[in-house]
């Protein structure tokens, strides 16, 4: 038959279309159910999400704070300028690889795990049983999924900010041999609140990405225990894809406004 | 003969299993209980998939708790096994999951094909030999497993809830097949959550409640005791 | 459920041992190193183009405010590259992706009981589940590594030409590059090479239950991944730099 390559962009294009589209209707369902929200619900779901993530994220700062001191320390030591090592290693942190380094962790931790818990719904019936008597599983389930997992996700790269700042300046202190005072005089003088807030704004939308593309993985999950494994990690591949490239977006839109 | 001595399985810290005594492998023999009575646990015990805790399996003799790992692997040759979800390997076409066991005790390909080809023939699947599991009916997986299972010529036949999931005329049809196929001698041990198809066909019946062995005996008069069931009622409903 | 060093020493110890006693399944092996390597090459190349995008820009930021002329910092970058970011942050992406793929497919196939199965098929799981991904990975981790940092120093010197009329061939200047970064690199390499199968193909064989067990072992498979690599990242640089090279 013929138009071969044709025929395979244009399947490509349907699908992503498909995809696309599909992420939209949740994004849609997902605010529409907003105003339903139960708020207890919601902050189970967040403690569910992010909790039990917390000893993971803490030892995910305190590498990131020591790869961060060896990485900056090449970088200033070239021009001599150790006073820097505080700035230099706290916005790297800040802006790029707190936000970056916790949420390609999260993918598995979160991501896949939504995905899968979704996906065994799916396939065990519950969200047909849901629709049956007359609930909207959207509202119930996954839209205070996708917000809480967000929510989780933003929290948890608040607290790898952190972490990874302080376990930079103790590194600083071992490896280099920079006093934690000037290492933090350094990066309260040059870093400010718009550092902070870029990296904020990068975990929302990391977060953001995870919870809708885990979501909409898990919710088209078709057959079993195979299908599980294999949605969640579709998931995961998808996300931190999608992941990398809102981070060079985002960097680049940031860096002319804040 | 399989001979067991106060056996018990763990899984993790969690008992599942024992303690069990007694002879398995001379009259056929069914055991039943709810799920979790440790059906499979104990099918998987007498073949060396799963370590007991405490206690001994001798098989013909041969201690399978204290053996290495070279005698483990021939005791558990002595053995086929039917499995509750059918076990098939998904990347093999039939003709592969009935023919690798034979190629892994070292027989030759040629060889170990054409026993294959002879055993997916025994139970009515020679037409199937490229199809892969995924694209078989419940009661060809069924089929296939037990090609599977015997193709090796193995001392016992061990087959896990072998209908479920089967409508009752596959099901019967399995069921023949099973029988046909071992032709009345020993070592026939099946597992079942509804022993009821099974039996009047399987000499003794073993009921199992919550890891726990309940009765043992001839099935007519094991299900006369009210304690058995009470228990097994609950799995009909 | 979390996966031990211990437990993975082990692993590693009984697939070898009984692989090179059995006969070394090498059909298998090309199978894994096919499915490893080649099947992660989208992601880890995509993912380190964007890498080295946004680090061009952090680049220019930072010139910006120190040193003025954002080529002076090429260098500098290139060995950072080499010797840290480049093999970490491709490390994480294949990581990523290779622990879920396995750790989903090899806990379907022992929660499905195909393992027990194979067991009783006088096959062996350790050898023939476990060590030709084990290869697979020891050989296509550290190809994608090598394609990964190669991509992201190709998009830092494209980016810096044309996004901010620097001279891009400071970011490929290998100056600053000495051997101990090429140590570095590949000694990171071969260890996520490693580390990553060895997590994934443990989370699987841990599996119990149903198919949430399937979730729960790629979710712990990734994340042991993941971890390992940012914890052989700090071992084996703090290694390095105490050790002067």
């Amino acid at each position: 038959m013929s138009g071969g390559p044709f025929r395979t962009i244009g399947r490509s294009a349907i699908e992503l279309a498909n995809h696309v589209g599909g992420l939209g209707l949740v994004i849609a369902r997902t605010v529409r159910a907003l105003p339903r929200l139960d708020p207890r619900e919601l902050v189970r779901s967040v403690v569910h999400f992010g909790y039990d993530a917390i000893p993971l994220v803490v030892a995910l700062a305190v590498f990131i704070g020591g790869i961060l001191v060896l990485f900056a320390n090449v970088n200033v030591q070239r021009y001599g300028a150790k006073s820097l090592i505080g700035w230099a290693a706290g916005y790297t942190i800040l802006r790029e690889f707190g936000p970056l380094l916790t949420a390609l962790v999260m993918t598995g931790r979160v991501g896949a795990r939504n995905a899968a818990e979704l996906a065994s719904m799916n396939i065990g019936g519950q969200l047909e049983g849901l629709r049956g008597v007359g609930v909207d599983p959207f509202a119930l389930l996954v839209a205070p999924r996708v917000i809480a997992s967000t929510i989780a996700i933003a929290a948890l790269g608040l607290v790898v900010n952190l972490v990874a700042v302080f376990s930079a300046a103790f590194f600083g202190q071992l490896i280099i041999a920079v006093d934690p005072g000037s290492f933090f005089r350094s990066l309260e003088q040059m870093l400010g609140w718009r550092d902070a807030l870029a990296g904020s704004a990068k975990m929302v939308a990391f977060g953001l990405t995870i919870s809708l593309i885990s979501t909409r993985a898990g919710l088209v999950a078709r057959g079993g225990a195979r299908a599980v494994g294999r949605v969640a990690a579709v998931a995961v591949v998808a996300s931190s894809a999608l992941l990398t490239a809102l981070d060079y977006g985002i960097t680049v839109a940031l860096e002319r406004v804040l | 003969m399989i001979e067991l001595r106060e056996l018990t399985v763990h899984y993790g810290s969690e008992p599942a299993l024992g303690p069990v005594s007694g002879g398995v492998g001379g009259p056929t023999l069914a055991v039943a209980g709810p799920a979790r009575a440790g059906k499979t646990t104990l099918l998987k015990a007498l073949c060396g998939l799963v370590r007991p805790a405490s206690g001994g399996v001798l098989v013909d003799g041969d201690d399978l708790v204290a053996a290495g790992s070279r005698l483990r692997g021939e005791i558990r040759s002595r053995f086929g096994m039917v499995f509750q979800n059918d076990a098939l390997f998904d990347s093999l076409d039939a003709l592969g999951n009935v023919a690798l066991p034979l190629l892994r005790r070292g027989l030759a390909r040629p060889e170990a094909l054409l026993k294959a080809r002879e055993a997916l023939a025994l139970v009515g699947l020679d037409g199937q030999e490229h199809a892969l599991p995924e694209r078989l009916s419940g009661g060809m997986r069924k089929r296939l497993g037990l090609a599977r299972a015997i193709v090796a010529r193995p001392r016992y036949l061990l087959a896990d809830d072998p209908l479920a999931g089967l409508d009752p005329g596959t099901s019967a049809r399995v069921l023949d097949l099973l029988f046909d196929l071992w032709k009345g001698r020993g070592g026939l041990v099946i597992a079942a959550a509804q022993p009821g198809p099974l039996l009047e066909r399987c000499e003794e019946l073993l009921v199992l409640d919550a890891g726990r062995p309940l009765a043992r005996g001839a099935p007519a008069e094991v299900l006369a005791r009210p304690a058995v069931r009470a228990v097994l009622e609950g799995v009909e409903s | 459920m979390a996966v031990s060093p211990l437990q993975l020493a082990i692993l590693l110890g009984r697939s070898t041992r009984r692989a090179l006693r059995r006969g070394v399944p090498r059909g298998e092996i090309v199978r894994q190193v096919h499915e490893i390597g080649f099947r992660s090459l989208l992601l880890v190349f995509g993912g380190m183009v964007f890498f080295g995008a946004v680090m061009t820009a952090h680049g220019a930021y930072q010139a910006r405010k120190v040193v003025g002329d954002l080529s002076i910092v090429g260098p500098a970058y290139f060995e950072v590259l080499i010797r840290e970011l480049g093999p970490t942050i491709a490390g994480i992406l294949a990581a990523v992706r290779i622990g879920a793929a396995i750790s989903a497919e090899v806990a379907a196939m022992q929660v499905t009981e195909q393992l027990d199965a194979l067991r009783l098929s006088a096959g062996d799981p350790y050898a023939e589940v476990a060590f030709p991904r084990i290869v697979g990975g020891l050989i296509g981790v550290p190809a994608l590594l090598v394609i990964g940092t190669a991509a992201a120093t190709l998009t830092t010197v494209v980016v810096s030409t044309y996004a901010y009329g620097a001279d891009g061939t400071a970011f490929m200047d290998p100056t600053f590059v000495d051997l101990g970064d090429i140590f570095a690199f590949f000694a990171k390499a071969l260890g996520y090479g490693l580390a990553i199968p060895l997590a994934a193909v443990q989370s699987g064989f841990s599996a119990r239950g149903g198919p949430g067990a399937v979730g729960a072992a790629t979710t712990t498979g990734v994340v042991a991944s993941c971890m390992l690599v940012l914890i052989l990242d700090l071992l084996i640089s703090a290694l390095l730099f105490y050790t002067g090279l």
